[in-house]
C-alpha cells in the first residue's frame, strides 16, 4: 500500500509539465523541534537532513517531493530506559511561489508517509517497533537568489504524523500510537535547472 | 458501632469455645527465672506493681514506715533498690504505690493519709526523683480507700483516681509538669472502692495509654467491670462508659493492656468459684463476652494482672492452697490475642503457699516481669520471663504503580518499598507473597540490598495486594504485613 502511494506521488510529479529552468533540486538541513508530548520528552530536539525536488505545475503553483531522515537516542519516561528512534518522512504536495525582489516566497501543503522505527532497551517491553505513519505538512519559506543557478532556501515547516501500535508483547505492555509532530526550522541549497 | 459489637460477639463466641479446651501440659521446667528478693529487709505492706520501658523494669511498693520503694532492673534479673525520695514517709498506710513508664522515664504515684494523690518522676531509672507533684486539685478529694493508678505512653502519663463521690477521674501529665485538671469519667458514683482478696483491698481505676489514646477500666459497685475510651488524652476527649460484658459479677479490679490494637482485660469472677476471666476488644470499647482462662483448680486467690509485648499477652495470678492447689503464682500466655492460651502453669519451680495479693506484671521487648509479695518474709519478689526478640514485620510499607513509557508502548510495574522493623531481631531477608496464606512467594529480597521490590508487566487498572514478612537469621518469620497497590507513584500519572 505504502509503496503504491509513493509510486503514485513520484508519477504525479513526473507527469507535471515542467520547463528545464524551473526545476529545483535541493539538499537541506534542519532542526526538528517536537511538539508531541512523548517524542518531545523522550527524544527532545533532533537534527534532520534531507532532499527535495520541486517542479512547476501550473503558473506559480509547484509540485514538490521530499525525503528526510532523523535519528536520535533518548530515555523512556519515568523508567529511564534507553531508546532509539529513526524517522524517515517522505512527503509530497504543492507549493505556491510568489516572487519578490530577492527571489521567491512560498507556502506549501503536503502529505507525509513516514517510517518510524524504535529500539527500546528494556527486557520488559517489545524491543523493536517499525511502522508507517501518516500525516501532513505545512511549509513556509523563502528562496533567495544567490547567483544563478543557485538559490538559498530558508524555511519553517510544521509536520504531523501518527502510527498505530497493537503489539501487547504477550499482554505485558499497553501499546499506544506513536506520534511525531513538530516544527522544523532549516535551510537548503537549491540548484535551479 | 452495632456492626463492631456484632463482630466482637461472633469473634468471642468462637473464642470462648476455642480458648477453654486447651489441654497441653506445663513445661517440665518453668521458663521463669528464680525469684529475686527486691526488698531484702522485709517490711513490705503493699502489693508489688511494676512498669517497663525499653530501658528496663521498675517495681514499686510501700513499707510499714509509709515510704515508697522502687527497684530497677535493665534485664529483668539484676535489680537495684532505692527509695522514692519525694514520697518521704507520706504514703498512706496499707495503700498501694503504682508506677508508669515511657521513653522519658518512670512516674510513681501514691496517695497520702489526707487522701491526696502525688507523683514523682525519674528520668534516670530511679537514681534521682523529682519533687512530689500533687495530682488531684483541692476541688477533688479522693476516696479514702482508693489508690492512684498511673500508666505511661509515648504521649505522656495518665493518672486514674476514684473521687470521694465514687466517680472515676483521669488526669494528664508529661511526668514533669503539673497534672491537668481531672476529667470525670463516670457521673453515677458507681466505681467500687475495693479490690477483694488483694493485700490492701483498696480500690483503683486502671488505665492503658497508647499514643494519644487511653483505655480506662474499673470495677463497678454492682460488680460488673466497665471501660471508657479516650480518643485523646491531652486534652481528654469526651467519653461514654461502656460495660465489659459480664458472665456474673466480678471480684477484682480489672487489669488492661494492649497489643497491636487489641485491648485485653482480665478480672476474677465469682462464677465457678472465682475463675479468672478475660475479654478482648479492639480500640473501640465494645468488649466481647468474658471467657474463662481455664477450669479448676487453677483459679485465683486474687485479681489477675495482664501485660503484653511483641510476643503476646501474659496473664498471671496467685492460686491459693484452699483450692487444693499447691499455691503459687501462675501464668498463661496467648500469642494470638486470646484465641488460644497456654496451660496455666506455675511461675515458681517450688510452689509457695505464702504468696498473696495480685501478681504485678510488666513487659518490654526483652520479656515479662512478674512481681509479688511473699507474706512469709514480707518481701517483694520478681521473676523474669525471657521472650526471644522475635523478628518483627517490616515497617513503612508503601506500594504504588510505576510506568516505563516509550514512544509506542508503556510498561506498568508495581513498586513496593519498606523499612526494617525498629526492634526485635534484625531480618536477614524479606519475603513477598501474593496471598494471605503465604503460599505464593513472589520474591525474596536480602536485607542488605535496597528494600524495594518491583513487579514488572502488571495490568494498569488492576489492584494488587502483596504480603511481606521479615525473615531472621534462624529462619523465623514475622507476622505478615499487607500492602495494596492501586495508585500511581508519580503525581499526574495515569
Amino acid at each position: 500500500m505504502m509503496k503504491k502511494i509513493i509510486l503514485l506521488a513520484v508519477l504525479a510529479f513526473l507527469v507535471t509539465p515542467v520547463t528545464a529552468q524551473e526545476v529545483f533540486i535541493e539538499i537541506k538541513g534542519s532542526g526538528f523541534f517536537p511538539t508531541s508530548h512523548l517524542f518531545k520528552n523522550i527524544y527532545h530536539e533532533a537534527g534532520m537532513i534531507g532532499g527535495e525536488l520541486t517542479a512547476p505545475a501550473y503558473n506559480n503553483l509547484y509540485a514538490w517531493l521530499s525525503v528526510d531522515y532523523l535519528r536520535k537516542s533518548g530515555l523512556s519516561l519515568i523508567g529511564n530506559s534507553k531508546t532509539k528512534v529513526r524517522y524517515l518522512p517522505i512527503g509530497f504536495g504543492l507549493k505556491y511561489l510568489h516572487p519578490f525582489c530577492y527571489g521567491d516566497l512560498y507556502f506549501g501543503l503536503g502529505v507525509l508517509a513516514a517510517r518510524i522505527r524504535t529500539h527500546d532497551f528494556s527486557p520488559n517491553v517489545a524491543p523493536f517497533y517499525s511502522k508507517w505513519a501518516w500525516g501532513g505538512i505545512i511549509k513556509f519559506g523563502a528562496l533567495f537568489d544567490i547567483g544563478c543557478p543557485f538559490m538559498l532556501d530558508v524555511f519553517v515547516n510544521y509536520a504531523v504524523s501518527k502510527a498505530s501500535s497493537h503489539n501487547t508483547f504477550n499482554n505485558q505492555v499497553v501499546p499506544h500510537s506513536a506520534k511525531v509532530n513538530g516544527v522544523i526550522f532549516g535551510g537548503g541549497l537549491a540548484y535551479r535547472f | 458501632m452495632r456492626s463492631i459489637i456484632l463482630k466482637n460477639t461472633i469473634m468471642f463466641s468462637v473464642l470462648s469455645i476455642l480458648a477453654v479446651p486447651v489441654q497441653a501440659s506445663c513445661p517440665a521446667t518453668t521458663p521463669w527465672t528464680d525469684p529475686v528478693n527486691l526488698s531484702i529487709s522485709g517490711g513490705v505492706t503493699s502489693n508489688i506493681f511494676s512498669a517497663a520501658s525499653s530501658a528496663g523494669f521498675m517495681a514499686v511498693w510501700a513499707d510499714s514506715s509509709n515510704r515508697a520503694h522502687y527497684s530497677f532492673s535493665a534485664d529483668g534479673q539484676s535489680w537495684s533498690q532505692g527509695l522514692v525520695s519525694a514520697a518521704a514517709s507520706n504514703v498512706a498506710s496499707n495503700s498501694d504505690v503504682f508506677v508508669g513508664a515511657n521513653a522519658d522515664g518512670f512516674v510513681v504515684t501514691w496517695i497520702d493519709s489526707s487522701n491526696n494523690g502525688w507523683s514523682s518522676f525519674s528520668a534516670d531509672q530511679g537514681a534521682s526523683w523529682s519533687t512530689a507533684i500533687r495530682i488531684n486539685p483541692n476541688s477533688l478529694s479522693l476516696n479514702a480507700n482508693s489508690d492512684v493508678f498511673v500508666n505511661g505512653g509515648s504521649e505522656g502519663f495518665v493518672a486514674a483516681m476514684i473521687g470521694s463521690d465514687n466517680n472515676a477521674y483521669v488526669s494528664y501529665s508529661n511526668g514533669i509538669d503539673a497534672w491537668s485538671a481531672p476529667a470525670q469519667v463516670t457521673t453515677d458514683g458507681s466505681v467500687y472502692d475495693q479490690n477483694w482478696n488483694s493485700k490492701t483491698n483498696r480500690g483503683f481505676v486502671t488505665v492503658k495509654v497508647v499514643g494519644q489514646t487511653a483505655m480506662v477500666t474499673w470495677w463497678n459497685n454492682l460488680f460488673p467491670t466497665y471501660s471508657a475510651f479516650f480518643e485523646t488524652i491531652n486534652p481528654f476527649s469526651s467519653t461514654t462508659p461502656y460495660p465489659i460484658l459480664s458472665v456474673g459479677f466480678f471480684e477484682s479490679v480489672p487489669s488492661v493492656d494492649e497489643l497491636n490494637g487489641y485491648y485485653m482485660v482480665v478480672s476474677r469472677a465469682n462464677v465457678n468459684d472465682g475463675q479468672t476471666y478475660f475479654s478482648v476488644a479492639t480500640h473501640v470499647p465494645s468488649w466481647a463476652t468474658f471467657a474463662p482462662f481455664a477450669t479448676n483448680p487453677r483459679n485465683p486467690d486474687a485479681g489477675p494482672w495482664v501485660a503484653a509485648n511483641q510476643a503476646g499477652f501474659i496473664s498471671a495470678w496467685v492460686v491459693g492452697e484452699n483450692q487444693n492447689d499447691p499455691g503459687t503464682p501462675v501464668w498463661t500466655f496467648s500469642a494470638n490475642n486470646g484465641f488460644d492460651w497456654t496451660p496455666v502453669c506455675s511461675i515458681l519451680a517450688a510452689p509457695s503457699s505464702t504468696i498473696g495479693g495480685p501478681v504485678g506484671l510488666s513487659a518490654n521487648n526483652h520479656g515479662f516481669v512478674a512481681t509479688w509479695l511473699d507474706s512469709n518474709d514480707s518481701n517483694a519478689y520478681a521473676s523474669f520471663y525471657f521472650t526471644p526478640a522475635s523478628v518483627l514485620p517490616p515497617t513503612d510499607v508503601v506500594g504504588c504503580k510505576s510506568q516505563n513509557i516509550f514512544l509506542s508502548q508503556t510498561e506498568y510495574a508495581n513498586v513496593i518499598t519498606w523499612s526494617p522493623p525498629t526492634s526485635g531481631m534484625p531480618p536477614v531477608s524479606y519475603k513477598i507473597y501474593r496471598d494471605a496464606n503465604l503460599t505464593n512467594l513472589v520474591a525474596t529480597i536480602p536485607a542488605n540490598k535496597p528494600l524495594e521490590f518491583v513487579e514488572h508487566n502488571v495490568q494498569p487498572k488492576v489492584s494488587y495486594t502483596y504480603y511481606l514478612v521479615s525473615v531472621s537469621a534462624d529462619d523465623q518469620t514475622s507476622a505478615a504485613v499487607s500492602v495494596t497497590v492501586n495508585h500511581y507513584c508519580q503525581k499526574g500519572s495515569k
